[in-house]
């Protein structure tokens, strides 16, 4: 009898070894899951820091920009007119100063992501962004070391969700609200003498001494020709001083011809010295202003405090004249002492011209009571009349409140026109205001165009700023991923990603120029323009030779942040590959991870990347221009 | 009859089957080999990687911990309240409240109280503080184009606004500007902001004094009239000839902008436009308090206009709070640190943390850092009840 054969058969065998091989393969393959899950978990804290950041940047950065042209004579004519200023995180957050730049579009389009996201928002015309490797600090970047790796630099992130309409940064026409001193003289500026589109109708001009380019021109006329009496009275300066009336040849009295000094140094104080019948002759001028406007005696020489007028027209031009009289009266402190002034000062009348002034008895109480009543009126003034654009705004009680809301109309038919300068076809909205816009006056950069007529219909339904909204609609996410970029080839050589054209400081219009000049002829004052730069401008490659530099050659000589900021400046030739233009928009490359090396990965540019999503926040969207704190 | 063998045949391995089993053996032994080696090396890793991120977890945390607490600038618990001392070797000189120059957490009532020549102490009340067109108080009321050579050509403001009850304005004679008396025992009209600023500036200094007063507030106010310098024993300062103290116009301790020839009253913004103003609590802190006092009210410029690099790194060191978290790991685990750095500039308070984290077994380091939202110094100091005036 034969014993049966009792013995794996090779099947069996082959069916255990496929039993240990998976068992095994299953764990060998969640370790690795595991070192994922931890780098994931370290991308979060990362993605949490800089969320934290960007919310930061977003809500409490300063975003003024001073340098920066406001006013053109069309919105289209500034840069600043809506997208560059516009309140929406990927528009004011991305700049060198608050560390953030987008990614090169050409590595940005290599990623995989999942449900192709990233590809998605590239081809709606959003960025993905990366932190820069400095800490966002304001510092001089060439004060900083060199920043160590950071892993934060292997998050890159984009903004989803669709911005809303914002409502506008500044009416481009006119950057209201401007401020003023309070008490102060009558509103001036200096002007490059290029008027546009004409010469403002009642206006002062003068010339000043040290630069014959420069006039100064009283804004304030064009709003109130009566101003002119309280700047100089009369208008055409008599070569006899004493025969001048009003704030300009008080503070800056000259013999022929009458001239303005724009920065008074110790020099030209002595030049110009006021004088006491100067001081009496400015405060002639006042009162004849106050009188032209029918205000009595109870206003130029108040006895206690006045009642604010409830009607905006009235009450602006009460303010007015306080703030006139006011700052008249008080230079009389700078002549007569206490005693003098406690006996009380005498104003006699005088006749200028055809004009007759009030005369009117100055004392130290009166003045005080003139001072007191300028800041009350102009308060009670601005809290309740924010629409009216009668008068300046005190700068001593600058308020949120100060700024209208304005929106663009997108209902309305827009406006049509040509760029200044260039002749191609231009058109925008209507703007359309919480309230309607009264008292609105001239532009200080542009006097001669007329504001009346650049309003919607006034359809009040169409202005939504104000309206009730619901959570979700003010809701948009931030998406982080996590993706090696660094170890492309080219991460440091691949051009910037495109900047909008409004980043680029553009010039107000100037008569007898074109588009290129106003694109090139200004000042880059970089710490005031901050926002205005390539977000990339402290690391970019100035030299088009960097590129083909060796891996780890130094670049610090060629780095802008490094070397005096100025090679990305203004005009230049754009078939020399080493004028501002090609060093602006970032087609050198950059030091992407500020170590001063040229540095190269080892992955070729033809290879793709999964980028792994790590994280999402939402945020809150608001509309309207803020800063927290 | 032979007998039967029952026994079975006796049969070995063959060789095939030997090679076979040999060769299932060793493919067995090597993929146990391998997978637990890959599992050794996958354990340590994740192990490290998981140490590291608690330890920046940590970092973190500890830098939102601070940005909240402020405890490593001031935590009495521990005994590190050098930010609550008072420099009082200058008293005589030109303090005007009680004992000295205070520090971002000396308690109000150590340096701000009882004045018998000064009005009022801190008061933070929110509605004191309104903007609204009825409370006159709180505006500002002085000249802006006092700047730091005027010659009073628009009249003598510090009337209308001034740190003092009453005042005397004697005749100026400095710096090409001559001008006469105006009078003895003159009511200025205001008292109260200038003597809220003043304050604000002798006990917290300068970032305590932003974090203080509204964002809106002009730099500036105006003080007792002392153009030759304070007579010894009366405290005082050196003014302009329109009352502005010279201290805030020119020198380190300004609280203006570079442009020489601007030096007239500023906002937070212009004035911090390539400077700042920091809370001094890095570790080379002085112990001192009148160099800790002098710090407090310094500016540094840290952007580009005249940025000097040692300047700005040193600024940033003594600025700069940090922390090791972790004193006594094992000398193989890595190393984090946490810095926050608080100071204003470009109108704009930075909270910034930075987390440094050092790996003693590969020699590499990573560090990242962020701006936060904290509690405000007016915050802290009110957790700490260090505004308070009760006995």
């Amino acid at each position: 009898m034969r014993h049966p054969r009792v013995a794996f058969t090779l099947f069996e065998v082959a069916i255990a070894m496929a039993l240990v091989a998976i068992a095994v393969v299953t764990v060998l393959v969640l370790f690795p899951a595991g070192i994922k899950a931890q780098q994931h978990a370290r991308f979060r804290v990362l993605a949490s820091a800089k969320m934290l950041e960007l919310v930061d940047m977003f809500n409490t950065a300063n975003d003024g920009n001073p340098s920066m042209d406001h006013e053109g004579m069309e919105p289209w004519d500034v840069p600043m007119a809506y997208r560059s200023r516009a309140f929406d995180l990927e528009s004011l957050v991305p700049s060198h100063r608050s560390g953030v730049a987008p990614l090169p579009l050409a590595i940005a389009r290599r990623f995989d992501s999942d449900g192709d996201e990233i590809a998605t928002l590239l081809d709606e015309g959003a960025h993905l962004y990366y932190t820069l490797p400095h800490m966002t600090g304001n510092f001089d970047e060439r004060a900083l070391p060199n920043a160590p790796s950071s892993e934060q630099q292997r998050l890159v992130f984009a903004v989803t969700g669709y911005a809303q309409e914002n409502g506008l940064y500044s009416l481009p026409w006119k950057s209201w609200p401007y401020y003023s001193p309070y008490p102060s003289p009558p509103y001036h500026a200096h002007h490059e003498g290029d008027w546009l589109p004409a010469a403002p109708a009642a206006s002062t001009k003068f010339g000043v001494p040290e630069n014959s380019a420069i006039e100064l021109y009283l804004w304030e006329a064009t709003q109130d020709p009566d101003v002119q009496i309280v700047m100089q009275w009369p208008a055409a300066p008599d070569r006899d001083i004493s025969r001048n009336y009003g704030y300009l040849p008080y503070a800056y009295p000259s013999a022929a011809p009458l001239a303005y000094a724009l920065y008074p140094t110790d020099a030209k104080l002595q030049r110009y010295a006021p004088t006491r019948e100067g001081a009496i002759r400015y405060v002639q001028a006042a009162l004849l202003y106050c009188r032209k406007k029918g205000l009595d005696a109870s206003f130029y020489q108040p006895g206690g405090i006045l009642t604010p007028s409830g009607d905006a027209a009235v009450a602006a031009v009460q303010v007015r004249a306080l703030r006139f009289m006011a700052h008249a009266a008080t230079c009389l402190t700078r002549w007569y002492d206490k005693a003098a002034l406690d006996a009380g000062v005498d104003i006699p009348s005088v006749t200028i011209g055809a004009d007759v002034t009030p005369a009117a008895r100055y004392t130290h109480d009166v003045i005080v009571a003139l001072h007191d009543n300028a800041l009350r009126l102009c308060d009670h003034y601005c809290a309740s009349f924010p629409y009216d654009w009668g008068g300046p705004r005190p700068i001593e009680r600058a308020i949120m409140m100060d700024h209208p809301l304005i929106q663009w109309d997108v209902f309305s038919t827009p406006i049509p026109g040509t760029v200044f300068g260039d002749g191609r076809v231009a058109s925008q909205w209507k703007p359309i205001s919480g309230s309607p816009v009264t008292n609105i006056g001239r532009s200080i950069s542009f006097p001669g165009k007329p504001l009346e007529t650049i309003w919607g219909d006034g359809d009040n339904r169409h202005f939504s700023l104000a309206a009730p909204f619901a959570a979700e609609e003010r809701c948009r996410q931030v998406v982080f991923w996590a993706v090696d970029w660094q170890g492309y080839e080219d991460f440091e050589t691949a051009a910037s990603a495109p900047i909008d054209a409004s980043r680029y400081l553009k010039g107000a219009p100037e008569r007898n120029a074109d588009l290129g000049w106003m694109m090139t002829n200004h000042d880059w004052v970089d710490g005031e323009i901050w926002n205005y730069r390539n977000p990339e401008k402290a690391i970019l490659f100035f030299d088009q030779d960097v590129p083909s530099l060796p891996t780890g050659a130094d670049v610090a000589p060629w780095t802008l942040g490094l070397s005096g900021y100025e090679q990305d400046r203004g005009r230049g030739d754009v078939a020399n590959r080493d004028s501002p233009p090609w060093i602006f928009s970032g087609l050198h490359g950059a030091d992407r991870n500020f170590n001063q090396r040229l540095d190269r990965g080892p992955l070729p540019a033809s290879s793709r990347m999964r980028a792994s999503t790590i994280a999402r926040f939402n945020y809150y969207d608001g509309r309207v221009h803020q800063c927290l704190r | 009859m032979p007998a039967l063998s029952t026994a079975a045949p006796r049969r070995a391995f063959t060789m095939i089957e030997l090679l076979i089993a040999v060769s299932i053996g060793t493919l067995l032994m090597v993929v146990a080999f391998a997978g637990l080696r890959a599992a050794s090396s996958a354990f340590a890793t994740g192990q490290r990687l998981s140490t590291e991120n608690a330890l920046m977890r940590a970092g973190f945390i500890a830098g939102l911990d601070e940005l909240d607490f402020w405890k490593g600038c001031d935590d009495p618990a521990d005994g590190r309240v050098a930010l609550r001392q008072v420099d009082d070797s200058r008293a005589a000189q030109d303090h005007p409240l009680k004992d000295g120059l205070g520090q971002p957490f000396t308690p109000m009532a150590e340096v701000w109280d009882d004045s018998t020549e000064l009005p009022g102490r801190w008061e933070g009340d929110a509605q004191r503080w309104s903007a609204h067109a009825d409370n006159q108080a709180a505006r500002w009321r002085g000249n802006f184009a006092e700047c730091m050579d005027t010659d009073c050509r628009f009249g003598r403001y510090g009337v209308f606004f001034n740190q003092r009850a009453t005042l005397d304005i004697p005749a100026y004679a400095r710096d090409n500007v001559a001008l006469p008396a105006y009078g003895a025992a003159i009511a200025p009209r205001e008292t109260w902001w200038c003597g809220q600023y003043r304050g604000l500036t002798s006990v917290l200094g300068y970032y305590g004094l932003i974090d203080y007063l509204p964002a809106n507030a002009i730099h500036a106010s105006y003080s007792r009239f002392y153009p030759e310098g304070p007579p010894a024993g009366d405290w005082g300062q050196y003014v302009n000839a329109g009352g502005i103290p010279v201290e805030w116009l020119t020198g380190p301790w300004k609280v203006h902008s570079w442009a020489d020839s601007n030096r007239t009253p500023m906002t937070r913004y212009r004035a911090t436009l390539g400077y700042a103003y920091g809370l001094m609590a890095g570790p080379d802190a002085p112990a001192d308090a009148a160099a800790l006092a002098a710090r407090h009210r310094e500016q540094t410029t840290i952007l580009h206009y005249g940025t000097n690099g040692d300047i700005v790194r040193g600024f940033i060191a003594r600025v700069g709070l940090q922390d090791r978290l972790t004193p006594l790991r094992p000398s193989h685990w890595p190393e984090v640190r946490t810095s926050v750095l608080r100071y204003f500039s470009l109108g704009k308070f930075f909270n910034l943390c930075i987390v440094r984290l050092a790996d003693p077994v590969s020699g590499n380091q990573t560090q990242f850092s962020f701006n936060g939202f904290g509690t405000t110094l007016r915050g802290a100091r009110q957790q700490r009840d260090l505004d308070s005036y009760a006995p």
